[in-house]
């Protein structure tokens, strides 16, 4: 069992890989080069193109092109365990092994000129074979559950999957030429199209796949790269080991094969060379392309060069950006500068050669010949007229060595300037994605927190009747850049009717807790709720029953008293007759009848306080807190804001409020709670407390951490 | 001398943050960018330099290029003084932290110097930016074509730290009587109407007047040769009439001896006379402000006491309160509107002298495509530039603008709002604008109005984003204890995003309006696309800032 486990899952897969590989070679004529290849601007013609019918043809065509991503995605198939890739292995390219035999007599005629026996026969014959082998073995061993929406969605992946592999010849034969005259040069309209795409396309399989598993994302950039490096090898045959100048050794055809490779086998430091050394020939190529003018958008020479150059230009950086390799440091910048030393070297040397010995002008990386110094001025075309020639054998070699440095040099510049542009754009990603996941997060939270509503809220609420309650359950808080809590596991409650004072030393944290409350500041851990309303989770709800009173007034000072607190009242959705009783009513308390319509700029310390708790009382708010509000106020104030605290709780809502004025809280407060340092030393009772002392001695006793009895109560 | 050094030290922490310094990487990130900058600038300079002495262009000779100094000194200075007067008026009298420091136990008169103090450390800082790379491109230019020595690019820095305290200085003298002047003023609003009308009708006079001078027929290479001898003449004028400039300069690059100017001893006593130049001035400002100071500084912290009738309460929903109150604060906050108005009624009358002027000439096509793509620019420029002060919109509400997360409304909205009077304001301007360009150009007007949206969106996604690096990273605190922020950084990153959008929107607009002929339907077709290139911009700034909003505004520390 475990020898035919190994056949089937190790050995015959990479047969087929082998067969695939042999097949594309061994046509000694090919689809683009080969018998129905008229002058492309010619109409389409069956005498001329296929010896088939249009639609035959167009059929056969197609089957070649599934075919080879038949092959793939089944050798794939046995290392992904992906249960969509199963299913379009099973129900959708098992078809293609099928419609590759039958038609295999006209596949032959197309590829070969003839159905006669060869090679290649035979390895289509293997090829689906053994496709259809593995088909079955993996139907055997693995269970997959097909239903009409994963049936769907397999399709779908599978349209899009199929895209890479296009053979670059498949639109110019079944298409023919592009209807419109299009200028794919010179940064026209269409060639900047083209550009446009080299980006969007690379952005939409980013946004696509970045949630995605590993094992998804490692698949998807593995299938495209293999896919894009069959489709251009297409027009490749066995005859390239004879003419060696035909091998694809121009620096984003490298790409092709290179990236396949790295991903498959995880070889970093090749990687690399791609990055910083393809990504940037690939963008110079495209923005300056090197075919001619004349050419047709749908011309197998044209899709050749932009696949090729779309997929140098992005995957590596989508392949960073997707995290499947990690952001390069300096030391992976070193190793891909000498794979381009090598890389340079070589094709210098193959440049020479061929154009020495074979008379082929060649010119891989174009650093034989003017056409970048072309473009870049005189001085560039002065530097490469400087020429060192050797003879061997007869032959003139002729390097032109400043022009090939300075080139090798600048190259080198770019691409540690481009390092810093990329690093900028994954940071920006980075941010975009740290931003996506927040807001999946908060809408998660909302979500959960329209279930969490506790029950009473519930009751409550379908009574219309909120009860004033304010809970803290475990809330702690740090400051963002800080490794120490401000407040730590602070615990308590308070219920309605109670006058509840804070008190604590300056910088215990008392404002902290009151403006995490209050929603001026996010919660670290823990919960605050407010009636109900956990104050992070549903913190409109929570609000609406707060009346906050900051230990500084922070008012708009352009408005005058009236105008301000009308905004405040319209936002808290006040009634004109509530607000206008309530409104009447504190400025008579507070005195400020001949102030009320002035601008609030022109308003003293205590007059501005008043107009602070004015706003924070007139939607007669369930839990109205207060930090320090007696500051800055005259005795008579002092007493009315007193006298407002009572009546408010009265009236079986709740006040919390921060002070240092010890004797003001012993005679307001029926429960007070003492912070030291972050931590809540005591919640208790004040009648409780007076039982034994008083509350400024049970206050400096708290303080000085002498208390007996330091857990919480209520 | 210890308490000036005290209150420089305390004012200079409170306004700079330096916690940024404190991180080796950032430091060394620092110092490079503003060395790039320097270097950026002072190349600039220099190319302009060069590219005005080539045979083709000859504006001046390298040995007249002294003239175009004085010039470029001249206005410098003089734009320098303006802004330094009415800075230092801010800072020396309306400046929130007055409260604070007059209650230290120090005389006036030291709260009067070590403000001038800190104001010439940030005009030095701020020199560095601008004032002294251009003037180092030109002394750069002047040595290298040998018309003064090379030593003057190691002397200059110290005439030139000097130069730069003139208009602290002028300033600091200057804004006494003007405080003066504008407490008068404000007491009636009549008299401010009467004075801005006068301002804004002899700006649209002045325009109209240009706009006169235009000859009918301009062809700039035909007639280059008489404008070349006028350009030459009026710096010849500049370098007779313009002395006290022209003595700066000689203190920079020497006496003049024949053709060039030589490196002597009279440099030093320039110098000298400079440096007594700035003493004295400042003693008079110092000794002027003596008995006036305390009472100028301390009257604007007195407030008229007028009795109000009583009014009634009014209830608006909850979504027009916040557009109710914007526009109260608005209108209640003379200087930003007025900011505004300025700039929304410049920019068209720029468009219409400019576009005046480039009618007069005779253009081929790439000379129409260049006319459009500056149009473009100087629309954008401007508009864009003046959303620096959007940057500073909910700073300027203090603590105030921590209570919006008190309040039971999703932030969204009331940020929003905040921008949207600026939004309304700039519509008129960026239509007038398009309006004269598209006359000029005989563009059709439905293309016109295609581009003036295009534009219009420009404008409003430069806006959302310079609100939303306020937001982002609030400068709440300084505002609150000063009133005011000295270099903002929100402010200064906002405006360099306006020049790049803007030059980048011309590049586009470039190229886009030179293939209206490939293509069909011409000019609509430019204004679709246009369109389309700001659409992108501005709906992606627009998701971008809702996103972050949610994300991220309720937990930026308050």
């Amino acid at each position: 069992m475990k020898r035919i486990k190994f056949i089937f899952e190790k050995i015959l897969p990479i047969v087929l890989a082998l067969v695939l590989a042999v097949r594309m070679l061994c046509y000694d004529t090919n689809i683009v080069l080969g018998n129905y290849v008229g002058e492309f601007n010619l109409a389409y013609d069956e005498t001329t193109f296929s010896p088939f019918p249009k639609l035959l043809t167009t059929i056969l065509l197609f089957v070649i092109w599934i075919q080879y991503l038949a092959v793939v995605i089944t050798i794939m198939n046995n290392y992904f365990k992906l249960p969509t890739v199963k299913i379009i292995c099973r129900y959708i390219v098992s078809w293609n092994f099928i419609l590759n035999l039958v038609f295999l007599v006209p596949i032959l005629i197309l590829f070969q000129g003839s159905s006669q026996f060869s090679i290649l026969s035979v390895m289509l014959v293997l090829e689906s074979l053994l496709g259809i082998t593995l088909i079955n073995y993996d139907i055997y061993t693995n269970k997959v559950e097909l239903t009409f929406k994963k049936l769907l969605k397999a399709i779908g992946i599978f349209l899009l999957i199929m895209i890479p592999f296009m053979p670059i010849y498949f639109l110019q034969y079944v298409v023919g030429p592009f209807p419109m005259k299009a200028a794919i040069y010179n940064l026209r309209f269409p060639h900047r199209v083209l550009l446009y795409l080299a980006v969007i396309i690379p952005m939409v399989i980013y946004f696509i796949l970045r949630n995605k598993p590993r094992e998804v994302i490692r698949f998807t950039l593995i299938i495209m790269s293999i896919g894009v490096m069959i489709g251009f090898s297409v027009g490749f045959c066995y005859d390239i080991f004879y003419n060696p100048w035909d091998l694809p050794l121009h620096l984003c055809n490298t790409a092709l094969y290179i990236i396949p490779i790295c991903l498959i086998f995880k070889t970093k430091r090749l990687f690399y060379f791609t990055y910083f050394i393809n990504v940037l020939g690939a963008f110079i190529a495209m923005a300056a392309p090197n075919y001619s003018d004349g050419s047709n958008l749908f011309e197998a020479e044209i899709i050749r060069f932009w696949y090729n150059h779309w997929m140098a230009f992005f995957m590596p950086l989508l392949i960073v950006a997707l995290k499947e390799f990690e952001r390069p440091k300096i030391k992976q910048f070193i190793y891909s500068m000498v794979w381009f030393f090598g890389y340079y070297v070589m094709v210098l040397i193959l440049n020479v050669v061929f154009l020495a010995f074979k008379g082929i002008d060649k010119d891989y990386f174009f650093i034989n010949s003017e056409f970048i110094a072309d473009k870049l001025g005189k001085w560039a075309e002065n530097l490469f007229r400087i020429t060192v020639s050797f003879n061997v054998s007869g032959h003139e070699l002729v390097f032109h060595p400043p022009y090939q440095i300075v080139y090798f040099v600048v190259y080198i510049l770019l691409g540690l300037a481009v390092w810093f542009i990329y690093n900028e754009f994954f940071r920006i990603a980075d941010r975009h994605y740290a931003l996506s996941m927040k807001l999946k997060t908060i809408k998660m939270n909302q979500y959960v927190s329209d279930i969490e509503i506790t029950k009473e809220v519930r009751s409550d609420m379908m009574n219309n009747d909120i009860v004033a309650h304010l809970e803290l359950e475990h809330f702690s808080k740090k400051y963002a850049s800080s490794k120490v809590y401000a407040v730590k596991d602070a615990s308590f409650e308070v219920k309605a009717g109670e006058i509840f004072g804070f008190l604590g030393p300056n910088g215990a944290g008392k404002s902290t807790i009151i403006k995490s409350m209050v929603g001026i500041q996010p919660i670290s851990e823990g919960h605050i709720r407010v009636c109900g309303y956990d104050v992070t989770k549903n913190p409109v709800m929570a609000k609406v029953n707060i009346g906050y009173v900051p230990d500084h007034y922070a008012l708009y000072e352009k408005l005058t008293g009236r105008e301000y607190i009308n905004y405040i009242a319209d936002i808290f959705d006040v009634s004109l007759e509530d607000r206008n009783e309530r409104i009447n009513k504190y400025i008579k308390l507070f005195e400020l009848e001949s102030s009320i319509d002035s601008k609030i700029k022109t308003y003293s310390h205590g007059m501005k306080q008043k107009i602070t708790i004015m706003s924070a009382l007139v939607h007669n708010p369930k839990v109205w807190i207060l930090d320090e509000p007696l500051t800055g106020l005259d005795p008579n104030s002092i007493y009315q804001v007193k006298e407002c605290m009572k009546q408010h709780a009265a009236e079986g809502n709740i006040v919390f409020f921060s002070s240092h004025l010890i004797d003001i809280v012993e005679k307001l407060c029926s429960k007070i709670a003492i912070i030291k340092k972050g931590h809540v030393e005591c919640v208790k009772m004040v009648s409780e407390i007076e039982e034994n002392t008083s509350l400024e001695q049970f206050y400096l006793q708290a303080i000085s951490g002498n208390l007996e009895d330091s857990n919480e109560s209520n | 001398m210890n308490q000036i050094k005290t209150l420089v030290l305390l004012q200079l922490k409170d306004k700079i943050d330096f916690s940024s310094l404190i991180d080796k990487k950032t430091r060394i990130r620092t110092v490079i960018f503003a060395i790039l900058k320097f270097l950026i600038i002072t190349a600039v300079s220099f190319l302009i330099m060069f590219f005005s002495c080539i045979e083709i262009i000859n504006i001046f000779t390298p040995f007249e290029s002294p003239r175009a100094l004085i010039l470029v000194m001249s206005f410098l200075l003089i734009l320098s003084i303006i802004s330094c007067t009415y800075d230092l008026m801010k800072n020396l009298y309306f400046a929130e932290d007055n409260r604070v420091l007059i209650t230290l136990p120090v005389n006036s008169n030291l709260i009067f110097i070590s403000k001038i103090i800190v104001f010439e450390i940030y005009e030095l800082k701020k020199s560095f930016s601008f004032l002294i790379p251009i003037t180092f491109g030109c002394l750069l230019f002047l040595a290298l074509r040998g018309v003064a020595s090379f030593a003057i690019l190691i002397w200059c820095w110290l005439p030139m730290l000097f130069i730069i305290t003139i208009p602290v200085v002028v300033g600091a003298v200057l804004s006494i009587p003007l405080m003066y002047i504008y407490r008068f003023v404000k007491k009636y609003t009549v008299l401010q109407l009467i004075l801005f009308a006068a301002l804004l009708g002899g700006g649209i006079a002045g325009i109209v007047y240009l706009i006169n001078l235009i000859p009918e027929n301009i062809n700039l290479m035909s007639q280059w040769a008489p404008i070349s001898d006028f350009i030459g003449e009026f710096l010849l004028s500049v370098e007779t009439k313009m002395v006290p400039f022209r003595f700066l300069i000689e203190a920079l690059i020497g006496e003049k001896s024949g053709v060039s100017y030589h490196f002597t001893w009279w440099i030093l006593l320039k110098t000298l006379v400079i440096i007594a130049f700035d003493v004295v001035v400042l003693l008079i400002g110092y000794f002027t402000s003596r008995p006036l100071f305390f009472k100028m500084m301390a009257k604007n912290f007195e407030l008229n006491k007028n009795e109000k009738k009583s009014l009634k309460n009014r209830r608006l929903s909850k979504h027009w309160t916040f557009i109710n109150k914007e526009f109260k604060i608005n209108i209640r906050t003379i200087e930003i509107s007025v900011n505004y108005l300025i700039v929304y009624i410049v920019v068209p009358l720029m468009i219409l002298l400019l576009n005046a002027l480039y009618k007069a000439m005779d253009t081929r096509e790439l000379g129409n495509w260049l006319i459009y793509t500056f149009n473009m620019l100087i629309i954008c420029l401007p508009m864009l530039a003046s959303n620096a002060l959007v940057a500073t919109y909910y700073s300027r509400e203090g603590r105030a603008a921590y209570l919006k997360k008190v309040k039971p409304i999703y932030a969204l909205y009331p940020l929003f709002v905040k921008i949207l009077f600026n939004m309304l304001f700039s519509i008129p301007s960026v239509f007038a604008s398009c309006y004269i360009f598209g006359n000029s150009a005989e563009i059709n007007p439905f293309a016109t109005l295609l581009i003036a949206i295009a534009v219009l969106l420009l404008h409003f996604g430069h806006m959302i984003w310079s609100a939303m690096l306020d937001i982002m990273n609030p400068q709440n605190e300084q505002y609150a204890t000063t009133g005011i922020t000295v270099d903002n950084p929100n402010e200064n990153f906002s405006t360099i995003l306006a020049f790049i959008i803007s030059i980048l929107f011309a590049v586009i607009s470039y190229k886009i309006f030179s293939e209206v002929n490939l293509y069909h339907w011409g000019m609509f077709a430019v204004g679709i696309r246009l369109m389309i290139v700001s659409g992108i911009f501005f709906g992606g700034i627009l998701m971008l800032f809702i996103k972050r909003i949610k994300a991220y505004y309720y937990e930026i520390q308050g």
